[in-house]
């Protein structure tokens, strides 16, 4: 039970500051990213949208963001990350690492 | 297809490598057979469902019900294989000592048994979503290149298997107690890298955001995207800049693991008691 309060907790923290919130999206087409460069600010939540437009499923992974997911074909999947250092992180369709390939770019915030 | 032949076949090689260890780990405990094989079909029952149900879940959320239910079905693992590391060393001298003798325990030690099912269906369910994903979605594509897919699929996950039992096959060959040591380490080594995995996840998602900082880069000594590197990182979750949290979620599982098997070889323990 209290893990469950937990995770209720935890998934209205990050709800709370939606409106500090990054929204970036990319999309598989023909097994590839487009666009495959995504920029953003350093120090703010992301919310990232993969649009798989191909029939095929792809797996989107990043072992520099510690993540990865399934989105089905025809289908899109929603990446939520936390507020990231300034740098180069790589990302890669797994069932199609030739093709697909990726990067987040996160450039230092001005503000 | 190679591609897909490639992938099937490093699934199908992680999973039966896994459950070769869990096997021999448990070779003590009688019967473990039935249950080890209820583990699996509950597994793929599972993964099935699970599998279909992604489509729905993804999008409720705020998009984090993934991550969710990875961390869950990667903790669950995790203390099922610490409790079966810890449980079963000295099986054979404990059981001896409760039940008179190893056959009696075959009925009696129902509750080890249907651990043993739990962890065995967790870890199937962990790769089963994503092969059987893969699986329908080669039946959605194009009728021209479905018998190039199914071939190549039918052919990597029946080598990865294959494989599997081989190395398994292999292992049982040595002494018992050197399969056993080495089995229980690999298998704490495993579950330290499914809770740094879920640490990852964690971090990486802001459901916990403490000590989060890069804790060292070891992409000089083995990096994350070569071949050691990727076997090294399904193995025992090897990753060459782990965070602060990973490493404290690593260490953690092996020090609780040492611990809890220190206290059951325990000779005070061992003692009869009522």
């Amino acid at each position: 039970m209290q893990k469950v309060l937990f995770i209720l907790i935890a998934l209205f923290a990050i709800n709370a500051s939606a409106s500090d919130v990054i929204n970036i999206d990319t999309s598989i087409i023909n097994h590839e990213f487009v666009p495959a460069e995504l920029k953003v600010p350093a120090g703010k939540k992301i919310r990232l949208t993969v649009f798989n437009k191909d029939a095929t499923i792809e797996e989107f992974e990043s072992i520099e963001l510690k993540r990865e997911k399934i989105i089905p074909g025809n289908s899109q999947a929603v990446i939520i990350l936390a507020p990231l250092k300034p740098g180069i992180y790589n990302f890669f369709g797994e069932f199609h690492e030739d093709t697909a390939q990726g990067k987040l770019i996160v450039e230092e915030n001005k503000e | 297809m190679i591609k897909i032949a490639i992938i099937l076949f490093r699934e199908c090689l992680e999973i039966s490598f896994l459950l070769g260890i869990i096997i021999a780990v448990t070779k003590q405990m009688q019967n473990s057979g039935i249950y080890i094989i209820s583990g699996i079909m509950l597994g793929i029952v599972g993964s099935s469902f699970f599998a279909f149900s992604t489509k729905f879940l993804t999008a409720s959320y705020f998009g984090l019900a993934d991550e969710i239910f990875d961390i869950v079905v990667m903790l669950i693992t995790v203390v099922m294989i610490i409790w079966t590391v810890a449980w079963v060393q000295n099986y054979a001298k404990r059981i001896k000592l409760r039940f008179g003798n190893l056959e009696n325990a075959k009925d009696n030690d129902f509750i080890s048994h249907v651990m043993i099912t739990i962890l065995i269906a967790s870890t199937v369910l962990r790769e089963g979503i994503e092969i059987i994903l893969l699986i329908y979605s080669i039946s959605v594509a194009d009728k021209i290149y479905i018998n190039d897919y199914l071939i190549g699929g039918a052919i990597g996950a029946s080598c990865g298997f294959l494989c599997g039992l081989v190395i398994y096959a292999g292992l049982i060959q040595f002494e018992s107690r050197y399969i056993f040591k080495a089995s229980s380490g690999l298998l704490t080594l495993i579950a330290a890298g499914i809770a740094s995995k879920a640490a990852g996840i964690l971090t990486s998602a802001g459901f916990i955001e403490n000590f989060s900082e890069q804790l060292w880069d070891s992409s000089w000594l083995i990096s994350d995207y070569g071949s050691v590197g990727k076997i090294l990182n399904s193995l025992i979750g090897y990753s060459a800049k782990p965070n602060q949290m990973q490493g404290i979620f690593y260490f953690s599982v092996i020090l609780v693991t040492l611990f809890l098997t220190k206290i059951q070889t325990n000779p005070k323990k061992i003692k009869k008691n009522d």
